[in-house]
């Protein structure tokens, strides 16, 4: 492959994995503070619901009438803040990001399967986050029916203003996420069937790369059917059809008469996606931890083949549990009780991978530097809000426990947790090789025990908070006599929750500075097995010098008979031993 | 990628090249996987949305609509006898084959649109019944993902008209996206089959 040598061919319009990757991290954690500035509104209201805020008046007149947050405009930011953070934050940094970063340098290929392909999914992918964006310059404002876009209020246009134009925006938003999503989903795929090194046999690839794909291949399953709902959704709003639209709607006292479809069917087909969603975003984050975790443990990990295995069915069962978000719609208790149960089956290869990660950490001497540290979070946040899940997967304790701060919690810890601390640790762990310098040390433990200790007190205390009532997505809680006791708990998260947003203000920093300023890296600067560490940091344009040749599994740390500590994936078995 | 002598050509080895092609199936192969996914998810509403309602009215379709099946199933055959001509190296009766198909995929196209103004000019329109907005948007997606399929045919169609019997590379050239179009083509033709039967029997 010749490297192409104009800066636009190079950096902008780029067809090689490494930038694309890079260019998906950078607008992932630009969405990111988009997102991070709306959850800081959101604490701001529930925090101190009567107080005036005359400086975001004047920054924006339409949301802040006279000094306080109208309730539409809250709305709006919920909604906005979980599209954001799910779509165009964790899936562009750690799957689309990471996923084309890692994928092809782990499994010895020189790029991806389709390189052109990638680059169109990354400008189709750029040009869904700004149109996502522009819905807040619409007429009435961004989209305002959660990030679950549930109808009616998704489908009425006149239902509130977030439901007129905004709406709109955001299915055509998704819409073009869905086509980037799907093409790196397909080149993942594609790269890992197709451009595996010699000797990289399925059960030689790293668990990195093993979560890639299962996260790739149920994306490609699961998200078509959001397609179609959307399409169909678009028809109700602008073509006259009844699909999600019951009989008999009425919208501020008026009789709204289109006839009798299914809101259910929407929320059916919605989370077909969105519970495997939270799957593919979550994969990956575990897959990683397994390769960052023994690089510090320095000794192989507990259980790859089951591991992978857990992986693999868990992913399956991902796909057959959505009702489990539905328990209160009004379903048969006996489709309950199968969600309830396949829910609970999901526990079980999740509880074994979580005990892998234990058994990899089992009587290690740890030498942590800040990606292990985050790995640790992640686990320990893995094991907390599993622990919630299991509540919320009950249907008979989901039926109090639905759409209160309770299940907010859980998926922060989750989804905002686990996913999170897997990609910062990512981005400590791979960042000398992306740019050949270390990120600064000290700085990055003060973000991770910053960013522990604000996780665990806001999303902790948020299950109490719901376990004593609060609902979800309500504007404020100050008119509700049984809830006054929640004020001190909501200022309380609200204080933690702009201290923990300043602490990320130094991983930015850290990002920026040492991408200049940091210190020189080494080609492999943690000792680690995996192939991308053969190679110079930065990589070249086509990763490999040689087409390499792989001789074991990836977790040779402490072998017997060699002079160092680890044997990569590329050492032959004359040198050191082959285990797997 | 070891055989490297043999058949140069299009800059690339001979192992290369079939490395290449069997990417390229094997993410059509995919992107069949997610319409399926998309038309599964189609047809489940379809099935909730006849179930759960008082409002479900069956409109009538047109008669032809089985001539335009059956348009769609030959030109399905024709493709294939067109594809292994063209394995054979027989590249006049694949070229022959290959215009029958497009003929016959174009008059499956304007008689999917002839079916819409039949319903237009009986006053029904995709919000008249859920049958109706189903009938019109399950064949509109279908119709899109045809015309992606025309077009991968159509630039097949032009190759075969300059394949050069010497010239491997001008017949690899040719082979390649009808290859590719028959699958696709093949798997829309059956979808197609499936969303009439679903669409009259079921209505
Ligand atoms: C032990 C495994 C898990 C179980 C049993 C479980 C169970 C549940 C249940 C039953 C709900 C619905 C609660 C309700 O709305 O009443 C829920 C919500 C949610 N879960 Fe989990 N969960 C698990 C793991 C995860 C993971 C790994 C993630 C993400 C990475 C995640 C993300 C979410 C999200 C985002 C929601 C809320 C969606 C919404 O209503 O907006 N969960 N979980
Ligand atoms: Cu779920």
């Amino acid at each position: 492959m010749s490297e192409p040598q104009s800066f636009i061919r190079k950096c902008v319009f780029s067809l090689d994995h490494k930038v694309i990757g890079i260019q998906y991290i950078v607008t992932g954690f630009v969405m990111a503070i988009v997102g991070g500035l709306l959850s800081l509104l959101i604490r701001l209201q529930l925090g101190w619901p009567t107080t005036l805020w005359p400086i975001l008046e004047t920054l924006m007149p339409n949301a802040y009438q006279s000094g306080v947050m109208s309730p539409e405009f809250y709305l709006a930011a919920v909604t906005m803040h979980g599209t954001i953070m799910a779509f165009f934050f964790v899936s562009y940094v750690l799957v689309s990001g990471f996923g084309n970063y890692l994928v092809p340098l782990q499994v010895g290929a020189k790029d991806m399967a389709f390189p052109l392909l990638n680059m169109l999914s990354y400008w189709i992918g750029l040009l869904s986050a700004i149109v996502m964006i522009l819905a807040f310059f619409v007429e009435g404002g961004a989209a305002a029916a959660g990030w679950t876009a549930y109808p009616p209020l998704s489908a009425i246009a006149t239902a509130v203003p977030g439901s007129g134009l905004g709406q709109t925006v955001w299915l055509l938003s998704m819409a073009l996420f869905i086509v980037s999503f799907t093409m790196t989903g397909m080149n993942v795929v594609a790269t890992v069937f197709s451009m595996r090194a010699k000797g990289m046999s399925m059960m030689r690839m790293p668990l990195t790369v093993w979560s890639y794909f299962i996260s790739a291949v149920m994306g490609l399953l699961a998200f078509p059917p959001l397609t179609a709902a959307a399409i169909m959704l678009l028809f109700d709003r602008h073509g006259g059809t009844a699909f999600f639209l019951p009989a008999g709607l009425s919208v501020g006292g008026q009789l709204i008469d289109v006839g009798g479809g299914s809101p259910l069917l929407w929320q059916h087909l919605f989370w077909f996606l969105g519970h495997p969603e939270v799957y593919v975003l979550i994969l990956p984050a575990l897959g990683i931890t397994f390769d960052i975790l023994p690089a510090f443990t320095r000794k192989p990990i507990f259980g790859y083949r089951i591991s992978v295995w857990s992986l693999i069915i868990a992913g399956f069962l991902g796909l057959i549990v959505w009702g489990h978000h539905m328990f209160v719609s009004g379903m048969s208790p006996f489709t309950g009780e199968y969600f309830s149960l396949a829910t609970l089956l999901i526990t079980i290869p999740m509880a074994i991978v979580g005990v892998c990660m234990l058994g990899s950490l089992w009587g290690a001497q740890l030498k942590m530097a800040t990606p292990g540290l985050f790995i640790l979070g992640l686990i320990s946040l893995f094991g907390t809000g599993g622990f919630g899940g299991l509540f919320l997967g009950n249907a008979t304790a989901d039926i109090q426990l639905h759409d209160t701060y309770f299940v907010v919690g859980h998926f922060h810890l989750m989804i905002g947790g686990v996913t999170v601390f897997g990609l910062f640790a990512a981005v400590y762990f791979w960042f000398p090789k992306m740019f050949g310098r270390m990120m600064n040390e000290p700085l990055g433990r003060v973000h991770f025990w910053a960013s522990t200790i604000g996780y665990y007190l806001v999303f902790l205390t948020q299950h109490f908070v719901g376990l004593r009532g609060a609902p979800r997505r309500y504007y404020s809680f100050a008119s509700y006599e049984y809830l006054e006791g929640i004020a001190t708990s909501n200022m309380f998260i609200s204080t933690v929750a702009f201290i923990l947003g300043a602490a990320q203000l130094l991983f930015l920093f850290n990002f920026a500075w040492s991408a200049f300023k940091g210190k020189r890296a080494e080609a492999n600067p943690w000792r680690a097995t995996t192939l991308e560490w053969t190679v110079p940091s930065p990589p070249p344009h086509g990763n490999f010098a040689e087409e390499p040749v792989v001789h074991r599994w990836p977790y040779e740390y402490s072998p017997d008979g060699a002079d160092e500590d680890f044997a990569g994936q590329e050492v032959d078995g004359s040198t050191v031993p082959v285990t797997a | 990628m070891t055989d490297t002598t043999i058949d140069q050509f299009e800059g690339v080895s001979r192992a290369d090249r079939q490395h290449r092609d069997y990417q390229l199936h094997l993410g059509m192969g995919m992107f069949l996987g997610t319409v399926t996914m998309l038309f599964g998810a189609f047809s489940s509403a379809y099935i909730v949305r006849g179930a759960t309602s008082q409002d479900w009215q069956a409109v009538p379709l047109p008669s032809f609509l089985w001539w335009n099946t059956l348009a769609i199933i030959v030109s399905s055959v024709a493709l294939e006898v067109a594809r292994r001509a063209g394995g054979q190296d027989n590249w006049r009766r694949a070229g022959m084959w290959m215009g029958a198909t497009l003929v016959l995929a174009m008059l499956f196209l304007g008689g999917q649109f002839a079916a819409w103004q039949w319903l237009w000019a009986a006053g029904i329109g995709v919000p008249t019944s859920p049958h109706a907005s189903f009938f019109f948007i399950l064949t509109g997606v279908h119709g899109l993902h045809l015309v992606a399929g025309l077009v991968v045919l159509s630039v097949a169609g032009l190759r075969l008209l300059s394949v050069d019997a010497n010239d491997p590379a001008s017949a690899h050239r040719a082979y390649l996206p009808m290859s590719l179009g028959a699958m696709l083509w093949h798997f829309l033709a059956a979808l197609w089959v499936y969303l009439i039967i679903m669409l009259t029997l079921f209505a």
